[in-house]
């Protein structure tokens, strides 16, 4: 008889047995998944510890967190922390969990202090997560006990990139830079789009939303370029003459969808909109002059090549596992329950740019996204209704075949589809696999 | 009334005044309006309810009690065209996050109603919002305050208009501002909101 198997074995087996692979292939790039990714909580539990707890997560931007003492706070997976900037100016990301019995040290969604007090006991720890001092201190009279001790505990590791802050709760892994792998030259253009090359994120506050459904719906839809046509028609054919809108998502359109490696995928409109783009910015003083600002920053071609981006106007990116940048906003997936998500989107504004601008961003922004936007509602109501239909147990597996023997590959090792293929997604599963068999 | 946020350091406070500015038929006239235009979005007539728009006039939910729409990001910040479209879009039959229509309440109370140096009525009242569309799902109720800024209507503008339930009204909104109670949530779709 073999030994028995080790706990953790069993289960990458059974991980393993929720995903369908075609045969003959290198990494295993699953093109269906069964159904209880979406709804069995040993898999949600299995993600936060293996996907959430390892990972790079994003967790704010660093204007959010400009000066010493400014903090913002957030969750990486289901755990709460703070992202602060001490007054050594360094960046960290805080449990928000006091050492002493555990409630949390900081309430606020955003501010600056110089220091977090636990309301509980009275605790309190600098913006680097020492403590200060024992409260009624003649108490703490054991002298193995001292203040290092009860440091709060911090993300090991913080990275920013271009200003997107990143922590990952695993003490070793690939950098920043080799996580986001491909996917870094696509935030590049998002960022570049600034005339003044900075953004301001968090003082604009955010649009928020949840969903009764499994947060890996969030992140397959939001690079998913087949729904558009058919969930935000009307709002697609409202939005422009002629039904020019709806030409973009048709399965014969020139647009493209990329699976980047590393779980992250790319929805590629600019082959319709660049041109469209170009005129925009041409058609207005402000445009002229947003353009001339990127053309003395960058110079002329690098200028073209962001305009006719224009950020997330002609791009959807995903960056695996739950950050997505669309149109003019970041789009952080919350996991909360495996058939429980909250959403928040956070406008991306230009630093010190004339007001015409950051205002376009915000109504533009309004117009699709956001709890009562054109676009997000018909999304939820997707989501709901594909959690309502995962409850078939007859019926196990969904399919993510689209497009599957019409790849090309790109010059970065990009796996590129038709905009309506199913890339996007296959690439999702294939790191999700990697990550869960981890 | 509430008061401008820009004036009062970022907080929404309520200017108690004990002064009745507006006739007793006046405010009569306010509350009817009011009423009314909870009616028709309530009874989804929405072509109709757009028409108590005047030329110039705006819906605005804001994410925050302070919020300034330049550097704030909005629920629904709609001028008259862009509300158009999505009445529009609404009625469409195609806007999946409206299929089945909600069902709505919308019970309105507190007002108070203050004339503007500018000759606009300011109405401010407490609405809540009940909405259901789903037999599974749970009653949303949304309480939030009601700001409305209204334009009287000139008898003598209006001769040219249609005949309908709005061309007799005795006001045009020129702002309309829902101010959520539950800023901080995370809602599901608010696709029926208006």
């Amino acid at each position: 008889m073999d030994a028995p198997t080790s706990l953790t074995a069993r289960h990458e087996l059974d991980v393993r047995s929720l995903v369908q692979c075609p045969s003959g292939g290198g990494d295993a790039t699953p093109h269906r998944v069964h159904r209880r990714i979406y709804t069995d909580p040993a898999v949600f539990e299995a993600e936060l510890e293996r996907i959430f707890g390892r990972t790079w997560v994003f967790v704010g931007h660093e204007s959010q967190v400009a000066k010493p003492g400014d903090f913002h706070t957030t969750t990486i997976g289901r755990q709460p922390v703070i992202v602060t900037r001490t007054d050594e100016d360094e960046l960290v990301v805080l449990l928000n969990r006091c050492t002493h019995r555990a409630s949390i040290v900081c309430q606020e969604r955003s501010g600056n202090t110089r220091f977090f007090r636990c309301p509980y006991h009275g605790w309190s720890f600098r913006p680097d997560g020492t403590l200060i001092g024992f409260t009624f201190n003649d108490g703490y009279d054991d002298p193995d006990m001292c203040l290092e001790d009860f440091t709060l505990g911090r993300a090991p590791r913080v990275e920013s990139y271009r200003g997107f802050v990143f922590a990952s709760l695993a003490e070793t892994g690939s950098t920043l830079l080799e996580h986001l792998g491909n996917a870094a030259m696509y935030i590049d253009l998002f960022v570049d789009l600034s005339p003044t090359g900075r953004l301001k994120l968090g003082e604009p506050g955010e649009s928020r939303y949840s969903f009764a459904g499994n947060w890996k719906l969030q992140s397959e839809n939001g690079v998913d370029g087949y729904h558009p046509n058919f969930v935000h028609a009307a709002f697609l054919e409202g939005a422009a003459p002629n039904g020019r809108a709806m030409k973009m998502f048709t399965g014969s359109s020139a647009c493209e969808a990329a699976d980047l490696g590393n779980g992250h995928a790319l929805l590629d409109q600019r082959p319709v909109v660049g041109d469209i783009f170009e005129r925009h910015f041409a058609a207005t003083p402000h445009g002229r002059a947003h353009r001339e600002a990127l053309e003395d920053r960058l110079g002329p071609e690098r200028a073209r090549e962001v305009v006719r981006t224009n950020g997330g106007q002609g791009l959807n990116l995903l960056v695996f596992p739950n950050l997505l940048f669309i149109q003019y906003h970041a789009r952080v997936v919350h996991p909360r329950r495996v058939d429980h998500t909250d959403v928040e989107l956070f406008p991306i504004l230009f630093d010190d740019a004339p007001e015409v601008l950051n205002m376009q961003r915000l109504r533009g922004h309004e117009g699709f996204y956001g709890p009562a936007g054109g676009g997000v509602p018909g999304d939820l109501e997707m989501f709901r209704r594909v959690q309502e239909g995962l409850a078939c147990e007859s019926m196990d597996w969904l399919s993510f075949e689209r497009g599957r023997k019409r790849t090309k590959v790109g010059p970065n090792g990009e796996l590129i589809g038709q905009i309506t293929d199913e890339h996007p997604q296959r690439g999702l599963y294939r790191r999700w696999l990697a990550e869960m068999t981890n | 009334m509430m008061t401008d946020p820009a004036r009062t350091g970022g907080q929404m406070t309520t200017d108690v005044s004990w002064q009745q500015e507006l006739s007793s038929q006046q405010r009569d006239d306010v509350a009817m309006f009011i009423h009314n235009e909870a009616a028709l979005l309530d009874e989804r007539r929405l072509e109709e309810w757009l028409e108590l728009f005047a030329p110039d006039g705006l819906l605005w939910i804001p994410t925050r009690k302070d919020a300034d729409p330049t550097r704030h990001v909005s629920i629904i910040y709609d001028d008259v065209p862009r509300l158009r479209t999505r009445v529009t879009r609404l009625l469409s039959g195609k806007e999946y996050a409206q299929d089945p229509p909600s069902a709505s309440m919308r019970q309105v109370s507190n007002l108070v109603c203050q004339l503007e140096a500018d000759g606009l009525v300011r109405a401010d009242a407490v609405m809540v919002i009940y909405e259901t569309r789903r037999i599974a799902a749970p009653l949303l109720i949304l309480p939030c305050r009601a700001s409305y800024r209204l334009r009287p209507v000139d008898p003598a503008d209006e001769l040219e208009r249609p005949a309908s339930a709005a061309s007799a009204a005795p006001f045009r909104i020129v702002e309309k501002r829902l101010d959520l109670l539950e800023t901080h949530r995370h809602f599901e779709s608010l696709a029926f909101l208006l």
